[in-house]
């Protein structure tokens, strides 16, 4: 593992940017598929930002992946304790152009991520509420963006991202059958982690039109001896084998994001992201101990953290192979498949999994 | 360290009641929940530094002005310029607690009953006075175009807001411009340069509002002057200039600090440092260098010395370096205050676990060890200044001196100040004095006890946030409160002290006491001490988790006899829980530690002497004790069915009583098999993996496995066995001696076929590498030998298919 992450340099040609190994065969795969002419998988990416900014590298990289399809988190929905409702956060804002939507990416999902505490906080007939005030700020956002690029950007469906527990089942699922109604013509889906997948008869099954199954943050953290709680192949086998048939068309999301999980012995100090490992020096004081484990040999200040002599950094970036291993269970798990994702756009994360993203996304 | 209630509960998995499967268990404990912080960072008496009291994991709060410094200052300003001696709590009362829609209400009703008996409000509405009234409601209606258009799920709030503020940015500039007052003339100003940061309107702002600033404000010394450096800051467009305006605004404003130190990152700091600033800019500089610094800041104290000899910022920032060391020398990972407690029970099996990390732990703490000594010179160096800054200065040194074990150099110091006037510095002392008596003296000494006992009430008589209320029982779903995280620590002192006592009473030997103090500081340690929200107050497991893990029987004795003790010391009454358990509450643990060391009959002794009704009635687990036969296997061992002979639930003292009769079988028939497979059996039902594990445990867990009880991920210990009775709960060892004696006992092929069984499916029970890949020689000689018997037809049929 390299763990300074190496940038994409705006202004750079895509082929200076990318491997050029990786994009040739790409271009050709590309060509082959549009040409085969039967259906594939959308290839999509979550776009996780709160301003829209994409610089033509980042278009041309998508478009040599092919990506054709974003899931776009518009805004957050967050339950506010000074005013007693939930109230939209970090609404996204339009910085750049919008083109690179129609640069191999003609359609889009607006995504809004709502806290699960805002359905435990929220009386039931707030569900009715939110439903319609979310709509409108969908609506309003939409506008916004139309605006900012001259163009208006269509979208046939909206996505709700929301961890519900069975507590808040009740009130989230009635939330969705109302907003549904605010959006009679488009297709509404859920976000779905593993956990509900495998127990429909506790978590219940979202009343929308299909579900993405987010197949990451599978360990746990806090745990020493986990191999890596955001995404280990062998955990999403066992929660897969668990279910035969789930009662929502699925689509799928694979993780290309990850961190750093900081233990002083066995406890959790908290989480190293790539970007504070970006200080001079500091890879010497790294040493590799064992697969994806960094032993921090002398004390070292970090913008915000000390980390001290022996403390262990887990590097939780997903596994390459683990990745197309997984594209190829869920492949034949879910033959249905209308779209495949990764989470999320963020090029400074994934420099180092080109090739990977390929051969997942050439699979569908 | 964080109270019982502040904690992110996901407890499923972990209660006997909730065996389902969970997505998430155990505590999430966060590092300022396990710090063990007893130097007051309010004893450096700085004024506006709370925000930026030490936190490993949050930096720095997110209230800017806790103390209200910046108020106060603004409500005295007002006092002064009515020279009317118009109470401070009326000024504040319509400045900061009357909602702008209510006051902007009044004005336009003319209508003041609400405000009736206000004496500012008085004042303000005296014909002489209508220039203050003036600003007053202009101030407000700018408040309330900040903060009253607040639907949030409103997309033109926006556009009305910014040009209702830009219109009130000229119209404070025009009022300013025209004040004859030179108070109110700056309070519009500051108005004007606001309103101006929240419109984005710096062409505006340079062109009408900094010439007048620079006019009036920089000598002024009013608190609006260290709010207008921030707007004048944040709407200066030459990179040099926004800071020292910024930097004038953290010197002169509290409010004003937090924000201030979010807009610099270390690197502009460093660039600043060598900009040619003035002395008192470059100090803050330093101060914010030293406020970013996660790790060792002594570097940049001793810079900011140099620049500024008597900052004042000086005491706050040591107290911050002391709060390192805290953490550094005494959190768990290190020596803090529960792996103390490990320490006195931890075998050389635990010690070993992590020799990387512990090699590299040790070397830390000398390297720690080292800079407490360099930060004690530098205070040492630093003792200068008026008195209450020297009190100071003593007691870090005397905290720095028990932080590195010279806790008589620590109590010679104490015993040199007086009771300070201070509040915040008395109560630093008393900890020091707690902390040192209770390492030099013997605590088990009634004269010390006392003692402690009166530092202890005095520290709660200074404090009220030291009260020592009872742990709740936590509520279903409890959010954490991260904001509150910090002040909570500053809350809980005198819980750590009792902590920390408990300790020395443990070290002492002096279990039972021990455990009343555990109890009393209601801390959250790593060990489980139960979370449970559907026990009854006299039977909760937390009210004997500590002697679950360190009594002995006879500590449980000791425990009956001061609950009935009819007089008791003043300490004694300090540490009686307000409600006691029921005695039998006690006594249940009494005869399950007594059940640990196989003493079958003085087990039955003490659970006979309990109500019988006890295990129906308060017990809070009985729906997990047996039921039928202790000998019965049934539901464990797959080739045995479950007895059809189903009962209810069976109390303690019946499976003790069967134990008693299988001993006396086995004593009647010494060389019996048959008598001796029983008993195995029955040692096998009491073990993790048996039907009666309660009668061990209090807990049991899913997740829970031998090998984990020590290597569980860091999280917590469910159970605190000793090495013996482990050792025949997780790996069944006592089971095991007795079906070998049945082989050697044996003369009937199905005997022995039964037991090579049982030492087989033992072995796979609690091999590492469980299941099917285990090689069992038992398996083997079964095969080989014995494949005639009924038996292994029905072992076959269960287990080899």
């Amino acid at each position: 593992m390299k763990l300074e992450m190496r940038r994409l340099k705006t202004g750079c040609s895509l082929i200076d940017n990318m491997n050029a190994k990786s994009i040739l065969p790409l271009a050709a795969m590309i060509l082959l598929l549009h040409s085969c002419g039967h259906d594939h998988a959308q290839r999509s990416f979550y776009y996780w930002k709160t301003t829209w900014r994409v610089d033509s590298v980042e278009q041309a990289q998508m478009q040599a992946y092919g990506v054709n399809h974003l899931y776009v988190r518009y805004l957050d929905v967050d339950w506010s304790d000074n005013l007693q409702i939930p109230v939209p956060v970090s609404q996204l804002t339009p910085v750049d152009t919008y083109r690179s939507l129609e640069l191999g990416a003609p359609s889009h999902t607006p995504v809004v991520f709502i806290t699960n505490r805002t359905f435990d906080k929220i009386e039931a007939a707030w569900s009715d509420s939110l439903a319609v005030k979310l709509a409108r700020k969908i609506r309003h956002v939409a506008d916004e963006l139309a605006n900012a690029t001259n163009q208006r950007a269509a979208f046939s469906e909206i996505q709700i991202d929301c961890d519900w527990t069975p507590s808040t089942r009740e009130k989230y699922f009635h939330f969705l059958e109302r907003f549904k109604s605010e959006f009679p013509r488009k297709e509404i889906t859920v976000t779905l982690r593993l956990y509900p997948y495998t127990y429909p008869q506790t978590m219940g099954i979202p009343p929308v039109d299909r579900a993405t199954l987010m197949c990451y943050n599978l360990g746990r953290l806090a745990d020493k001896t986990e191999v890596n709680s955001v995404f280990n192949f062998a955990e999403l086998t066992k929660y897969l084998n668990l279910v035969e048939k789930y009662p929502l068309q699925l689509d799928v999301a694979l993780p290309l994001f990850g961190w750093h999980a900081w233990f002083r012995g066995n406890r959790l100090k908290g989480i190293v992201y790539p970007r504070e490992l970006e200080q001079p020096g500091l890879d010497t004081l790294l040493l590799q101990a064992d697969g994806n484990r960094w032993l921090v040999s002398e004390d070292v200040s970090l913008k915000t953290k000390y980390l001290r002599a022996g403390d262990v950094l887990r590097n939780e970036f997903p596994d390459k192979q683990g990745l197309v291993r997984a594209a190829e269970r869920l492949k034949k798990q879910l033959p249905a498949i209308r779209r495949v994702a990764f989470f999320h756009w963020e090029p400074n994360n994934f420099t180092d999994y080109h090739e990977t993203i390929e051969r997942a996304f050439a699979l569908y | 360290m964080k109270r019982l209630n502040g904690l992110l509960l996901c407890i499923s998995c972990l209660l006997p009641a909730l065996f389902y499967p969970s997505v998430a268990c155990g505590p999430l404990w966060l590092p300022d929940q396990n710090r063990v912080s007893l130097f007051r960072p309010g004893t450096s008496l700085s004024s506006g530094m709370q925000p930026f009291y030490y936190s490993e994991r949050l930096l720095h709060s997110t209230v800017p002005d806790p103390a209200d410094n910046d108020r106060r200052r603004n409500c005295e300003e007002w006092q002064g310029f009515t020279n009317a001696g118009i109470p401070l709590l009326h000024i504040a009362e319509i400045q900061y607690r009357t909602d702008p829609d209510k006051w902007l209400h009044a004005c336009n009703e003319n209508d003041w009953q609400a405000f009736d008996g206000n004496g500012f409000v008085q004042w303000l509405l005296l014909p002489e006075n209508r220039d203050a009234f003036d600003y007053l409601r202009l101030a407000k209606e700018i408040e309330f175009t900040q903060s009253g258009l607040t639907d949030p799920w409103d997309d033109g709030n926006d556009r009305e807001m910014k040009r209702r503020l830009a219109s009130f940015a000229r119209e404070c500039l025009k009022r300013s411009t025209g004040a004859e007052k030179a108070f109110l003339r700056d309070r519009y100003l500051f108005q004007a340069m606001k309103c101006a940061h929240y419109v984005a309107d710096p062409d505006f702002a340079s062109a009408q509002l900094f010439p007048l600033f620079d006019r009036w404000m920089p000598r002024n010394e009013s608190v609006v002057t260290g709010w207008a450096h921030l707007f004048r800051g944040l709407l200066e467009r030459d990179s040099l200039q926004r800071a020292v305006h910024l930097l004038q605004a953290f010197e002169r404003s509290d409010e004003k600090k937090l924000v201030v130190y979010n807009r610099f990152d270390m690197e502009q700091l460093e660039r600043l440092a060598v900009a040619g600033l003035d002395t008192k800019s470059l100090e803050v500089v330093t101060v914010l260098k030293a406020l970013k610094s996660p790790g060792r800041a002594l570097d940049k104290l001793q810079q900011l010395q140099r620049i500024t000899p008597l900052s004042t910022y000086l005491p706050a920032l040591i107290a911050r370096e002391i709060n390192k060391l805290e953490d550094w020398l005494w959190t768990p990972e290190q020596v803090g205050l529960p792996s103390w407690m490990r320490a006195a029970t931890q075998t050389e099996e635990e010690m070993s676990e992590d020799l990387e990390f512990e090699d590299a732990r040790r070397k830390n703490l000398a390297k720690d060890h080292a800079y407490l000594l360099e930060v004690m010179q530098f205070v040492r160096s630093s003792a200068f200044g008026s008195r209450q800054a020297r009190s100071f200065y003593t007691l870090a040194e005397a905290h720095l001196l028990s932080m590195g074990g010279d806790f008589a150099g620590a109590y010679r110091l104490l015993q040199g100040l007086a009771p300070l006037t201070s509040r915040e510095q008395e109560m630093q002392r008393l900890i020091g004095l707690t902390v040192a008596t209770a390492e030099l003296r013997d605590v088990r000494d009634d004269a010390i006890q006392l003692q402690l006992h009166d530092y202890l009430t005095e520290l709660m008589r200074l404090n009220p946030d030291f009260a020592l209320y009872e742990p709740q029982i936590i509520s279903d779903e409890y959010w954490y409160d991260a904001i509150g995280e910090v002040y909570d620590e500053q809350g809980d002192d005198v819980r750590e002290l009792l902590l920390w006592l408990g300790h020395r009473f443990l070290l002492a030997g002096d279990i039972m006491t021990a455990g009343l103090l555990y109890n009393k500081a209601g801390l959250e340690t790593e060990y489980y001490d139960g979370w449970y929200t559907f026990q009854s107050e006299e039977a909760n497991y937390r009210s004997i988790a500590f002697y679950d893990r360190f009594a002995t029987p006879e500590t449980i004795d000791s425990l009956l006899a001061f609950r009935q003790m009819p007089k008791r010391t003043a300490f004694q009454a300090f540490i009686t829980p307000s409600a006691w358990p029921l005695a039998d509450w006690y006594r249940d643990l009494k005869g399950t530690l007594l059940i640990r060391e196989h003493r079958f009959r003085e087990a039955l002794a003490v659970f006979s002497s309990m109500d019988p009704a006890f295990w129906q009635k308060q017990y809070a687990f009985a729906d997990y004790l047996p039921t039928g036969s202790i000998t019965d296997l049934g539901g464990i061992i797959p080739w045995r069915k479950p007895s059809a002979d189903k009962r209810e639930r069976v109390s303690k003292m019946e499976i003790t009583k069967a134990m008693v009769q299988l001993e006396n079988d086995m004593a009647r028939n010494p060389m019996d098999g048959q008598t001796h497979k029983a008993y195995a059996d029955a040692l096998l039902n009491l073990t993790y993996w048996g039907n009666a594990w309660m009668m061990y445990s209090y807990g049991k867990s899913d997740n829970e496995r031998y090998w984990n009880a020590y290597h569980d991920g860091g999280s917590i210990r469910l159970h605190g066995f000793r090495s013996v009775s482990e050792r025949d709960y997780y790996f069944c060892e006592a089971a095991i001696a007795y079906y070998k004696k049945v082989l050697s006992l044996s003369k009937d092929d199905e005997l022995t076929a039964d037991a090579l069984m049982m030492l087989d499916y033992c072995k796979r029970l609690t091999s590492e590498e469980r299941g099917d890949n285990v090689q069992s020689d038992y398996l083997a000689a079964l095969k080989s030998d014995f494949s005639h018997t009924r038996l292994w037809k029905a072992f076959k049929s269960s287990c080899l298919q």
